[in-house]
């Protein structure tokens, strides 16, 4: 049984500094912003995933986060380019529309923000998962008290990410013995009432489990007001100094961007798939 | 054939051994994580057994015991309940055949009342009201549930709730029951009555398959034993047979119940190693006297 999402290894996101990481998660989550320009999300993307990929090889679509990405861009992507407003020029098949009774025509402009948006969602969810996949539960906490938030929140903040497994298995379980008395699950209401079975053990179960933890912390005298004695030491290293200047130079290069030339959106010219992307019509 | 078995009642059923109610041949676990959790298994139950699985931690007895109504897959192997494949027929029909009490009742209750907890397995078989009624009735008198009826099972003792979770199980009328662990965090008390809910189940015609590490408990309830080490099987056959074998004892760590070991001591003086229960015992001592 797997009790924390940490993936082992010895890949260079695993050796840095978790500050490093968390600094590249901000930067990421910062850098996607500044443009409404897609590109900038798909390049952060792609050199989180090749680091990622690196680091954790295929276990990274394990991760029941990662599998559930696609429907959040799927849905993010339709959803607004038939209601966002932003919309004028609408996508046309042929010579007809692509049409939702009640809903409208798909247009552009408003799928080119649903991609923008979805990309941008993407960025932010690797640069996350980034951190948690490849540090220690111990040395997420240790870097989070070394930045300045209380131990006891930093801890509180590693039980939890904990929990997420240990729920998952215990949710397997109580399925497992609802089936055993002759639980359907055949059409998508049976799926649907099925949850409440499986709702109320997990939810009395965790419950349990967290009033259980706290008398343990205290009986094992966490929270003594004595000064903590640190098991593990993290520090920075040359490679941590280098990559946080880069990211720091990246940002600094998106705003001079910014101030210079605008927010660089094509948002008006997209009239193919492609160009959803890559600014088709300047280029030719 | 499997839709009838839930009707079998105390009236019909034939003790016969030989029939055959799970069959297992040359079954292979792997979990996911690469753990090979069984391997080489071959076994049966037979209609009304009883039948205890032993062994330390972490040998694979869960693992097994969960082949028995599908709630996991051979990776290898085949499992035959009542001569249906369990790769081929959803855990939801097997549980007509096949009761599993899990070692949590924790994980099986969910209801708001004793009552309802009850219900909940037999509505899933889609019975008609009048017949679950019927039966909820019968299970609260044989397990002696009246006092709990409209009480919340999260506010039961441990017992009692594993009790409930072993009713809940039990009403659905199943023909082998399977206890995982049903003997930990239990008193005395709580063990007289598992003990006699067993008895009771096995007089109504059940097979009865149970795992514990409780020597004792199993010598006083089990015809018939198998002995789990590393993934295989190292013993199956009777508990007389299995406390003289020093080298399956050794494998497993395990050690026979005190009175077998008096009776093995004693053997010197013409008793019959074989003794089971104190009832035993106090009647060979009767006879070497004689
Ligand atoms: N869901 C799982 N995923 C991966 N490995 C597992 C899983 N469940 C059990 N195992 C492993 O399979 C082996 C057999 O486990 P199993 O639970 O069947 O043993 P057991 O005999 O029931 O032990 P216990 O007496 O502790 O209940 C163990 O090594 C265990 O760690
Ligand atoms: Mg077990």
């Amino acid at each position: 049984m797997k009790t924390t999402l940490y993936i082992p290894g010895n890949s260079i996101l695993h050796r840095l500094d978790p500050r490093t990481k968390m600094v590249w998660m901000v930067c990421a989550m910062v850098s996607v912003f500044i443009l409404n320009n897609p590109l900038v999300p798909l390049v952060v993307i792609a050199v989180l995933v090749t680091f990622l990929l690196v680091a954790v090889k295929g276990k990274l679509f394990e991760n029941a986060l990662v599998r559930f990405l696609p429907i959040v861009i799927l849905t993010v992507t339709i959803t607004h380019g038939f209601v966002n407003p932003v919309g004028i020029t609408p996508i046309m098949i042929g010579t007809s529309p692509i049409e939702l009774p009640y809903f409208g025509m798909m247009k552009w402009e408003g799928l080119y923000y649903g991609v923008l948006l979805a990309l941008r969602i993407s960025a932010v969810f690797f640069a996350s998962i980034t951190l948690v996949l490849t540090t220690t539960p111990e040395d997420l906490v240790s870097a989070i008290a070394k930045i300045g938030i209380p131990y006891s929140y930093a801890s509180m903040f590693g039980m939890s990410l904990q929990m997420i497994p240990i729920m998952q298995e215990e949710a397997r379980i109580i399925v497992q013995a609802q089936r055993a008395r002759a639980l359907r699950e055949n059409n998508l209401k049976e799926k649907i009432q099925a949850l409440v079975p499986l709702f109320v053990p997990l939810a009395v179960g965790s419950m349990q489990r967290t009033e259980t933890t706290a008398m343990v912390l205290e009986a094992r005298a966490f929270g003594a007001p004595v000064k903590r004695t640190e098991l593990r030491v993290i520090k920075f290293n040359t490679i941590d100094y280098v990559l946080i200047t880069a990211f720091v130079l990246f940002i600094i290069f998106l705003i001079v961007l910014r101030v210079v030339y605008g927010d660089l959106s094509w948002m008006y010219s997209v009239r193919s798939f492609w160009g959803l992307f890559w600014p088709v019509h300047l280029s030719r | 054939m499997i839709s009838n078995n839930h009707k079998n009642n105390k009236s019909q059923f034939i003790p016969d051994a030989a029939r055959t109610l799970v069959q297992v041949k040359d079954l292979v676990h792997v979990y996911p994580t690469g753990t090979r959790a069984l391997e080489n298994i071959n076994v049966s139950v037979g209609e009304h057994e009883k039948l205890a699985i032993i062994g330390q931690n972490g040998s694979g007895k869960t693992t097994l015991v969960k082949h028995f109504n599908g709630l996991l897959q051979p990776t290898e192997g085949t499992i035959l309940v009542h001569g249906a494949d369990t790769r081929k027929t959803r855990t939801a029909v097997l549980a007509k055949t096949v009761g599993y009490v899990f070692q949590n009742p924790n994980h099986q209750l969910f209801c708001v009342t004793v009552a309802e907890e009850l219900r909940f397995g037999l509505r899933n078989l889609r019975l008609p009201p009048d017949e679950i009624e019927q039966k909820v009735k019968e299970t609260i008198e044989l397990f002696k549930l009246q006092p709990y009826l409209d009480v919340h099972p999260y506010s039961l003792s441990m017992g009692a709730r594993k009790l409930v979770a072993i009713a809940s199980i039990f009403a659905m009328g199943p023909q082998l029951m399977i206890l995982d662990e049903p003997t930990t965090g239990q008193d005395y008390e709580s063990k007289k009555i598992l003990s006699q809910v067993i008895g009771m189940m096995y007089e109504s015609g059940k097979s009865i398959v149970f795992v514990s590490h409780d020597m004792s408990f199993v010598a006083e309830h089990a015809d018939r034993a198998i002995v789990m080490s590393r993934a295989h099987i190292v013993f199956d056959g009777s508990l007389p047979d299995l406390f003289i074998r020093q080298d399956v004892l050794n494998e497993a760590d395990l050690r026979p119940p005190h009175i077998t070991q008096l009776s093995q001591r004693l053997s010197d003086y013409g008793v019959s190693p074989r003794v089971l229960n104190v009832a035993e015992m106090v009647s060979e001592v009767r006879r070497c006297l004689a």
